[in-house]
């Protein structure tokens, strides 16, 4: 995440675009219609209600921000606004700014884009946006658009979700049946590995040197199908603090972006008349990092009925690995069952309540010592001192999501 | 068994004027309207396209500019659930999904049938929809439900 610092220099670069725009389209008024100005964001709080001493649960990947057994509210508290303003002749341009509690609320560059419409049936985005992974990953901040307080953790991982790129919006149908391709490609500049840092006593940091990928969504009805794939080339580095690794402590091991590879594909399948919902996910990733293969799955299946403006929702979700990790051979194997109730008590907020149980069956590392041994939890439960495994964990939150 | 015959003849014939009566007086049609020199043929999906942003020009390849009633008026609610097939809550989360991930903008909103009518009437890109006692001359009915 670009950081406050940099945020003027963007504010400059989208003024100096709005008036190159309005300067060169002489059919172009710059009146207040040619603006708009929406919002979003979510007010949460939540706690570990059954687990060992000291558990966390990492509610918020790329921040780490996590609940404990005390009632926290920053993790997953945010607001967004954005303003998108219509510079004519097929061009958008648009510029999303977020504060989240994750990160001590300071206001951070979540987007700038321009988007043009090369033909009706073709756009092209180009600036800084959302990787469009999964399902959910482009509006996966936006709360009001699913029926969770917060996506299945075991699909929606990634700490990196923005980049620097573009990405090609080609809509038609066939019959029926709209299509809507994306492609993609950018990269991104290395940023904190926040749980694995606190995991594995090391200063992490990751980015992703090159990224693309491609994704087509049918919707037919009330049925949407969507498969994808993205490959991307991860760069960063491995400082090991506490020699877990046994080449001396403070040593930093770069992550070569010739050998660490990433390749993920994707299918969801969604069904919403506006009463049922059924909704399933998974990706299959085939990663490499430095020689090592780390093959994983990971998917889910939710559903639920609307009852007047209430829906009350049960999603099971599993990942599931076997690889040689970078400390060692592992297995993780993690479950959550999720009961997610919301309510559209106004038409721009929805309440919700969100209990999560999440348990693990894996085997932990075998190069490490057995009082550190963090896996096989994936990284989502994590005792604070090391001292030892969480394979059970319950957590309970409840929140106001909201669009303006 | 005569009565019977006679009570049978009674209902049915209640059950058809109702029938008849009911929708007249349930509540009147709405009209899916374009400016008069528009002479493109429309079906209901390709309404559907037009105001959920997944189709930019008429049939005939113009320029479309939609144009939406008040989110929460009754007009609206029965367009979305008739002609979107989304209840006023799949229609909120569809644009707000759309918004933020930059993907599009949802139709300009007007305050009712007078100022819809009048902006199609003055503009040939423009498409919308009124109540069906609101149609005169100066707009070109492709559609009511």
């Amino acid at each position: 995440m670009k950081k406050t610092s940099n945020i003027a220099s963007y504010l400059v670069l989208f003024l100096m675009i709005s008036w190159l725009f309005a300067a060169s389209s002489s059919a172009m008024e710059l009146d207040s219609s040619k603006f708009r100005f929406s919002g979003y964001g979510t007010f949460a709080a939540g706690k570990v209600i059954d687990s060992e001493p000291d558990a966390l649960f990492f509610a918020d990947t790329p921040s780490g921000a996590f609940y404990d057994d005390r009632l926290e509210v920053k993790p997953e508290t945010m607001l967004g606004t954005q303003l998108d303003v219509d510079l004519g002749e097929g061009l958008r341009l648009g510029v999303q700014m977020t504060a989240k509690g994750g990160t001590g609320f300071d206001t951070e560059l979540e987007w700038l884009y321009l988007n043009y419409d090369i033909v009706p049936a073709l756009s092209l985005q180009v600036g800084r946006v959302r990787i469009p992974y999964y399902h959910f990953s482009e509006s996966i901040e936006v709360g009001y658009t699913y029926h969770w307080l917060r996506p299945p953790t075991e699909i929606y991982i990634s700490a990196v979700t923005v980049m620097e790129g573009g990405k090609f919006i080609y809509t038609t149908h066939w019959g029926d049946v709209d299509i809507q391709t994306q492609v993609f490609g950018g990269s991104t500049d290395p940023v904190p590995a926040v749980i694995f840092s606190r995991k594995f006593d090391a200063t992490i940091e990751a980015g992703l040197h090159k990224i693309y990928g491609a994704n087509l969504e049918f919707t037919y009805e009330s049925l949407s199908f969507r498969l994808g794939m993205t490959h991307a080339a991860a760069n960063g580095f491995f400082q090991d603090n506490s020699n877990i690794l046994g080449g001396g402590a403070g040593v930093v091991y770069p992550v070569n972006p010739e050998t660490a590879k990433d390749d993920t594909y994707l299918s969801s399948l969604f069904y919403d008349d506006g009463k049922f919902l059924l909704g399933a996910e998974g990706w299959v990733k085939d990663s490499d990092t430095g020689g090592r293969n780390n093959p994983a799955i990971s998917w889910y299946v939710t559903s639920g009925y609307r009852f007047g403006n209430w829906l009350p929702s049960l999603t099971y979700s599993n990942w599931k690995d076997k690889s040689e990790k970078a400390i060692g051979t592992g297995e993780i194997d993690q479950s959550t069952i999720t009961f997610a109730l919301r309510w559209d008590f106004q038409p721009n907020a929805a309440l919700k309540l969100q209990i999560d149980n999440i348990s693990t069956n894996g085997e932990p590392s075998s190069s490490l010592p057995s009082g550190l041994a963090p896996v096989p939890d994936l990284q989502f439960t994590n005792p604070a001192n090391k001292a030892g495994n969480v394979d059970d964990l319950t957590v309970i939150a409840i929140g106001i999501d909201f669009i303006f | 068994m005569k009565y019977f015959k006679y009570i049978n003849t009674l209902i049915s014939t209640l059950l058809l004027v109702t029938s008849l009566v009911m929708p007249i007086i349930g509540h009147s049609e709405t009209a899916v309207v374009v400016h008069p020199s528009n002479d493109a043929s429309f079906s209901n999906k390709d309404i559907q396209r037009l105001f959920l942003g997944k189709s930019k020009t008429f049939p005939g390849g113009k320029t479309a500019i939609p144009i939406d009633q008040p989110m929460e008026s009754p007009i609206r609610q029965n367009f979305g659930k008739s002609v979107l097939g989304k209840s006023y809550l799949q229609v909120k989360s569809y644009w707000a999904r759309a918004v933020f991930t930059g993907r599009g903008i949802p139709p300009k909103e007007v305050n009712g049938d007078d100022e819809l009518k009048k902006l199609v009437a003055d503009n040939p890109n423009t498409i919308g929809y009124i109540d069906d006692s609101m149609v005169d001359s100066s707009v070109r009915v492709v559609h009511r439900f």
